[in-house]
């Protein structure tokens, strides 16, 4: 046994085969073809679970998920397998949107997108436009949460992560994260409850 | 119970909240219709938050992907020990090379053990002496004048210096600084024309030329004589002395000798000059060192060694150390067949 390091090699096939430990450990040496193969098993999923957390349009979306899978990359190395492989990526992509969403321009920009939808007729409201305006009361009541009560409720309940995992990804105590979940799920519903 | 109201055993809506993680069914929360309300009044949000839009998808996954890889390569951590070798390892490796083909070659110009070398580094062209006169009869009888004198050698009752170049010369230390940086120039543009990678550690030998100890105390002792400071004089001069391989250690050696005579410190004057002697003794100064001793010696009594010293001094071709050896000789009470020049 050298002891050497062995490049990982792609091969047809093999790259899907892997499990998502080996993948990130193959990131950790700096094979951008295990890069590629958690872009395509992760994508859709940091994909939803930044929109849900920042509420970016499209364009910036696409960018923070690819600043996601970057530092992935950087940050491979540093995967112990304390928790998931998939909580490990929301905690990346929690920071990443934490860091674009400093300065409250993002959040100040999707709040004035949701301004510009026209008010529904609240004399007369059918089951379709009071469905849309619950909807539009979550979407302001969840951009209107604070960025950690936020990645909690996102994190547990739309992205199904259990509590101790996401604890683990976020780096918080488990009792801390239930705390900002319970908050954060009594905000959302003190706001439909509003709004309805 | 049947109570439409929050009674006392409904769980708070914190453990409502933590019910909705709960694999196993509170038997109350199903029998009782406020909590029955109040959680489906949680989930009904939690299900409405996850029917929230996502943006539409590009469709270009593909190019996102190789952007991905492409930005990736960049910044794989593979990649940066070949960054970390190529801007850092490789020039230091070359301004090593440079500095070992060239570091021999720079200490063998500038450090000069050898007679030849010794004519090079003391100045041609010494600076003449401060006139100044002293009247013999003020001085001791038996100490030679510790300054440079124009005076006329041939007149009677009156002492001539014993050599013409006491007083250091100024710029000498100077002259040795600009041969040095002189050299570690022309190293420098030559590492450059050989190893381009070597033009940071060529700018190091070029900014600071290496000042040895030797030459930091001389410079002391000097600037302490021409002070007038002969106690720190000789000390710092001493220090240059017990540098052997120093640059200035033929004039360290001279210099010390002058300053121990300056401040009258006969034996030890006795013993630099003799020591000075006998290390160079195809010096330029050789001539001036003798006419000195002669009169360390003469203030000794010892008029034999004195005499033989003299007559060396004469044959100097400086006309101020041939004017003092004749006035040793003169004070010796012989006359000498050489004329004053």
């Amino acid at each position: 046994m050298s002891g050497k390091l062995l490049a990982f090699r792609r091969k047809e096939g093999a790259v899907a085969e892997l499990s998502d430990e080996a993948l990130l450990a193959a990131c950790g040496v700096g094979e951008t073809a295990a890069l590629a193969a958690l872009f395509d098993r992760y994508r859709a999923h940091v994909r939803r679970f930044i929109s849900r957390l920042a509420g970016a349009d499209a364009r910036d979306l696409d960018d923070l998920v690819q600043t996601t899978f970057l530092e992935i990359f950087r940050a491979a190395r540093k995967f112990r397998g304390a928790s998931a492989v998939k909580s490990w990526i929301f905690g990346i992509a929690v920071n990443v949107v934490r860091q674009h969403a400093r300065g409250e321009r993002r959040r100040k920009a999707a709040m004035e997108q949701l301004v510009s939808v026209p008010a529904a007729n609240v004399r007369c409201p059918d089951e379709a436009t009071l469905g849309r305006q619950q909807l539009e009361c979550v979407a302001r009541a969840l951009h209107e949460l604070p960025h950690d009560l936020r990645v909690a409720f996102v994190m547990c309940d739309l992205e199904e992560v259990s509590g101790v995992e996401a604890a683990r990804a976020l780096g918080v105590r488990p009792g801390t994260l239930w705390r900002r979940l319970h908050d954060a799920r009594l905000a959302l519903r003190s706001a439909v409850k509003e709004g309805s | 119970m049947t109570g439409r109201e929050r009674s006392n055993r409904c769980p708070t809506m914190e453990e409502l909240s933590r019910s909705l993680s709960s694999a196993t069914p509170d038997t109350h929360i199903e029998a009782c219709e406020h909590c029955s309300r109040e959680l489906a009044a949680l989930r009904q949000v939690i299900s409405l938050a996850r029917t929230l839009p996502t943006p539409a998808d590009r469709g270009d996954v593909d190019e996102q992907r190789a952007q991905l890889v492409a930005l990736a390569e960049r910044t794989s951590p593979a990649w940066r020990p070949r960054r970390v070798v190529v801007t850092l390892v490789v020039p230091l490796v070359a301004a090593a090379a440079a500095v070992a083909i060239l570091l021999p070659r720079w200490m063998q110009e500038t450090l000069p053990p050898t007679t030849s070398q010794a004519r090079s580094v003391t100045p041609k062209d010494p600076q003449p002496p401060a006139p100044v006169t002293q009247r013999a009869e003020s001085l001791p009888p038996t100490m030679p004048p510790p300054e440079a004198t124009t005076a006329s050698a041939g007149s009677a009752g009156s002492n001539v210096a014993p050599h013409a170049a006491v007083t250091p010369p100024p710029d000498q230390v100077a002259r040795h600084r600009t041969a040095r940086v002189e050299v570690a120039r022309k190293t420098a543009s030559s590492a450059e024309a050989h190893h381009p990678a070597a033009k940071t550690s060529t700018f190091i030998l070029s900014a600071t030329p290496p000042v040895e100890a030797g030459e930091v105390a001389f410079q002391r002792g000097i600037a302490a004589l021409q002070a007038g400071n002969m106690s720190l004089a000789t000390r710092e001069l001493e220090r240059a002395v017990g540098n052997p391989n120093s640059a200035v250690i033929e004039d360290s050696r001279f210099w010390l000798g002058v300053a121990h005579a300056r401040a009258k410190r006969t034996r030890a004057a006795v013993d630099a000059f003799e020591r000075f002697l006998d290390h160079h003794p195809g010096s330029v100064r050789r001539g001036e060192a003798a006419t000195m001793l002669a009169w360390q010696l003469l203030a000794l009594g010892e008029r034999d060694r004195a005499r033989t010293l003299f007559e060396e001094g004469l044959a100097d071709d400086k006309p101020a150390v041939h004017r003092s050896a004749r006035a040793g000789l003169l004070k010796l009470g012989e006359r000498t067949e050489v004329g004053t020049r």
